[in-house]
């Protein structure tokens, strides 16, 4: 019997195993493959407190901050090397400008430059056509591989479990309450269950009868890895909206890793030729120098989209207990940790001090949907 | 069947991209025993071979150390492009 | 050192126009038609690179365009795998000493279309098995598109000068390098197969009924090959084995020796000590005493020798010991291969104190198996299965070699480990079927199908198709 059974192993299930052990709860996680098979080992790798709403700048702002606390704690790659957003249109600056002053008045050093100054921070930058760009310097990335599996790590050190290769086939719930989880290896009986498992989080929701409307679909994105080339010459995540939402930085390794946002709906996951032929297309654009490195292989992962691009995080009142912690599209990998922080609180306390009211799985059902979030790297 | 023994891990190369045995062994030695894993911790079969040479051996150092059988250990997929590709080929300039 | 005198080989008739290559800026003596790993191991150029990471020399793997181990820097190209790129006159070669940086002020290259080339089948692979496949598809009336990556057809037949056994029409007493030849002409003769050579297949993808094969054309431009059928006869690779300083020049797959003496007519060094002694471990030991090289011993991990015994037995008479219950511990070498420590093992594989012998070479050869190349059945989604009888991990498919993808085929070494003998009669039987499922090909060639089929029952009979035989009862599926 485990306190509380946490459904899927990604990152975010992980890094909440992590923080409920830390409470000392009892807790279980269930994965269908391995630790980060579904969506994290498969992510651009980038975090980023450039968003365009309060509730997500202030929830990201956390999230580095303990981005920083962990990488150190635990020993894993973390590093501060900036976003930079290419704009291309009066429009586009006019947009960001307002998400500069929101990210300054809490407290994040967010500020317009100038193309010359762009180039500055990434030589390779073809500039031509970039009226300003938007710079945080106080972004960054982590390595996924080894961050998850420090959280998976630490989190078994607290007495967590971490089940693999466990399928979860249903969610056993008797008037209203939560008696435990049928999966391929047996039954684990629970009182509490968190649906951490993003791309899959409308059929577990299914299975426990979640009872409200909360529509979060599953939508294949495609990335590249390249082969490596000297540190330190692409260090923040370039990002352009006019090349069809593409992002690119360099890995600690030296390889270019990055996507374009050619969307498919579904749970295929198969490379496709047309996206090695889009995401050339519009790199070689931005960085016309990458011509001539080789692309070593093209993957995909899961953007797992609600309407708002906002994630659901909460407590289903009507099932004792439930909660809903799904629906990142390309940004679960950053907040994972204040995700984590915020939703062992809710399941500890009963509240958090973050302000995830943003994040209420009931919205959808009330019709308030959130101003769209940047769902991108 | 493979030898482990009576060689240093430290000299013996899995992977010609510079990953030794004792990159998987202490990998290993974590309780971590998924290929797929070890795999991205290690980065054997992530370089330009794209694992042709490296990936069955560092399977067989998990068999050999785990007990697992061969046919358990199922092959990461093979993805496109199978051969490394230059940008600007695909961009046919 | 190029080899001058060969009891079967005349390499004086077959090479090319000498021309100049350049390494690091000294000039090197080359000739047309080979490749540049070739030419400059013939001028004892052994270290191609060193690694970025740890600053580990590099040398020749392959020599089949698989490994990366041969990568080096081609007119300013970095990254260019030697092994299967040809010498041109003047060619300025480098070792790649760090990982790129690239230039800051790079304009956007211009966009263009790939070329495309529509057939009826799509062969990948110009070995024995996609010769005879692209023969046999054209016969049947098929319009053949058939890739290699190498810069001549053959495959490994290439590299065999020995004689074949089996029957008349199997091409039995004939040398493999005779047989490439003879299959070239064939293919040379129909007008409806087109050979691309130095063409890299990079994707194998399904569009509705045709399917579609992305290649690369001598590493600079991409092609589109689309066709009814495909089939896959992308032959093996070498097995690697951990031992220490493994990765040192002068470690080779037995293919890349084969390769280095018999194709191009290159010594591969002076004292040689061989890993395995299967079939290809003791052909490789009679071809090396044939170019003049010495063979030191022939070490294998099992019990007994795992090849014919004919062939066992002509290299003892040779005087090279082999040593069975063995296995290799280290390689030692400052930048290249200088001698080898070998031990005995006992029943569980673990080295025996006090067994270690030492062998003065300069090249250690693996022979230690080869696996078939899956990759591109692999990344297209065939279904794979785990068969070592086979070589390893193989595809799943029926008796006309259709894999879980209806036309995608696949024959030869990709689809087992067997012999060049079995790979033409599977090519053969796959060239028809494909011809057969693009609604090519007129009924009565089934029976030619059933004829090679029975051809293949005959040839995997014997107490060597034994082991063969479980393996396909895994895979071959109604």
């Amino acid at each position: 019997m485990s306190e509380v059974t946490i459904i899927g192993g990604g990152i975010t299930g992980v890094a909440l195993a992590y923080e409920l052990a830390k409470r000392g709860y009892e807790v279980t996680v269930l994965e269908r493959r391995f630790i980060g098979s579904g969506s994290t080992f498969r992510c651009g790798t980038g975090i980023r407190q450039q968003f365009g709403d309060e509730a997500n700048i202030q929830v990201m702002k956390r999230s580095v901050e303990l981005w920083k606390k962990y990488s150190e704690d635990f020993g894993f790659p973390f590093t501060q090397s900036g976003y930079l957003f290419l704009l291309y249109s009066e429009e586009e600056i006019e947009d960001f400008k307002n998400n500069i002053k929101l990210q300054n008045k809490f407290g994040v050093p967010t500020r317009l430059i100038t193309p010359e100054e762009a180039k500055e921070i990434v030589p390779l930058l073809n500039i031509e056509d970039v009226l300003a760009a938007s710079w945080n310097p106080t972004d960054g990335k982590a390595d996924p591989f080894k961050a998850t599996m420090a959280f998976a790590r630490e989190a078994k050190e607290l007495g967590a479990k971490i089940y693999e290769y466990t399928e979860v086939k249903d969610i056993v719930v008797e008037n209203g309450e939560i008696k435990g989880v049928k999966t391929n290896k047996g039954f684990f009986s629970t009182g509490t269950v968190v649906n951490a498992t993003n791309a899959w989080a409308k059929l577990i929701n299914a299975m426990a009868e979640v009872p409200i409307t909360i529509p979060i679909e599953p939508y294949k994105h495609q990335a590249i890895i390249t082969q490596p080339m000297k540190s330190g010459q692409i260090n923040p995540m370039v990002i352009s909206f006019k090349h069809r939402d593409a992002y690119l930085t360099q890995t600690a390794h030296g390889g270019i890793v990055g996507g374009v946002g050619l969307e498919e709906h579904g749970y295929d996951l198969t490379p496709t030729y047309e996206f090695l032929k889009e995401v050339t297309k519009q790199f070689i654009q931005i960085i016309p120098a990458l011509k001539d490195l080789r692309i070593l292989r093209v993957w995909a992962g899961f953007y797992a989209k609600t309407p708002d691009s906002n994630p659901a995080i909460g407590r289903i009142n009507e099932i004792d207990e439930y909660y809903i912690v799904a629906g990142f599209s390309g940004h679960g990998f950053m907040m994972a940790p204040v995700v984590a922080e915020g939703v062992a609180d809710l399941i500890t306390k009963g509240k958090t001090n973050l302000p995830f009211w943003w994040y209420d799985p009931y919205r959808f059902e009330r019709g308030e949907l959130r101003s769209k979030a940047i769902q991108m790297g | 069947m493979i030898n482990l023994d009576k060689i240093d891990p430290e000299k013996t190369f899995i992977c010609g991209c510079d990953v030794t045995l004792k990159d998987i062994l202490d990998v290993l030695d974590e309780g971590i025993t998924d290929l797929e894993i070890i795999k991205r911790l290690t980065r054997v079969g992530m370089g330009f071979c794209q694992g042709r040479y490296c990936i069955v051996t560092a399977a067989q150092v998990i068999s050999a150390k785990t007990g697992k059988d061969m046919k358990e250990i199922k092959l990461p997929t093979s993805r496109i492009p199978i051969k490394p590709v230059k940008i600007k080929v695909i961009a046919n300039e | 050192m190029r080899l001058t005198e060969h009891p079967i080989l005349n390499f004086q008739e077959r090479r090319g126009k000498k021309v100049t290559i350049y390494f690091e800026g000294q000039p090197i003596e080359a000739y047309e038609g080979e490749t540049i790993v070739m030419a400059l191991h013939a001028a004892g150029i052994r270290v191609l690179a060193h690694t970025f990471q740890k600053d580990r020399p590099r040398g020749l793997f392959c020599a089949i365009g698989k490994c990366a181990s041969c990568l080096m820097t081609v007119n300013g190209i970095p990254n260019v795998r030697t092994c299967i790129t040809l010498v041109e006159d003047g060619m300025q070669i480098t070792k790649q000493k760090a990982k790129p940086k690239l230039p800051t002020t790079a304009k956007p290259p211009k966009w263009k279309d790939p070329e495309k080339i529509d057939a009826d089948i799509v062969i990948i692979g110009g070995g024995p098995a996609g010769l005879m496949a692209a023969i046999y598809a054209s016969d049947a009336g098929a319009k053949v598109a058939l890739l290699d990556e190498n810069p001549m057809l053959g495959g490994q037949l290439v590299k065999q000068t020995h004689k074949f056994f089996g029957k008349r029409e199997q091409f039995a007493g004939v040398r493999g390098v005779k047989i490439a030849d003879i299959l070239e002409e064939e293919v040379k003769k129909r007008e409806n197969i087109k050979v691309f050579l130095e063409t890299s297949a990079i994707a194998l993808l399904q569009e509705d009924d045709t399917k579609l094969v992305v290649g690369v054309r001598k590493n600079k431009e991409l092609v589109e090959f689309r066709g009814k059928a495909v089939i896959v006869a992308t032959g093996a690779m070498e097995r690697m084995i951990p031992f220490e300083n493994n990765d040192l020049p002068g470690i080779y797959g037995a293919g890349a020796i084969q390769t280095l003496m018999n194709t191009y007519g290159v010594k591969p060094g002076d004292r040689v000590l061989i890993i395995g002694a299967g079939n290809v471990g003791l052909i490789l030991a009679y071809q090396l005493i044939q170019a003049g090289v010495e063979v030191k011993a022939i070490v294998e991990a099992l019990p007994k020798i795992g090849g014919y015994f004919v062939h066992a037995a002509k290299v003892r008479r040779l005087g090279v010991p082999i040593l069975t219950r063995h296995t290799i511990l280290r390689a030692e070498g400052k930048e290249k291969v200088e001698r080898a420590i070998v031990a005995q093992i006992d029943e569980n594989w673990k080295p025996i104190p006090g067994t270690e012998k030492v062998f003065e070479v300069d090249v250690i050869a693996l022979a230690v198996g080869l696996r078939p190349s899956i990759e591109l059945l692999h990344q297209v989604g065939c279904q794979i299965k785990y068969a070592p009888e086979l070589g390893g991990h193989v595809v799943i498919r029926d008796k006309r070699l259709e894999t879980t993808i209806k036309g995608i085929f696949v024959a030869g070494d990709s689809a087992g480990i067997e012999e060049a003998t079995t790979a033409m009669l599977e090519g053969k039987i796959a060239g028809i079927a494909a011809a057969l499922s693009a609604g090519i090909a007129s009924p009565e060639w089934l029976k030619e199908i059933e004829k090679a089929q029975k051809e293949l029952d005959e040839f995997r009979s014997g107490p060597f198709g034994r082991k063969v035989l479980k393996g396909l009862e895994k895979v071959v599926v109604e």
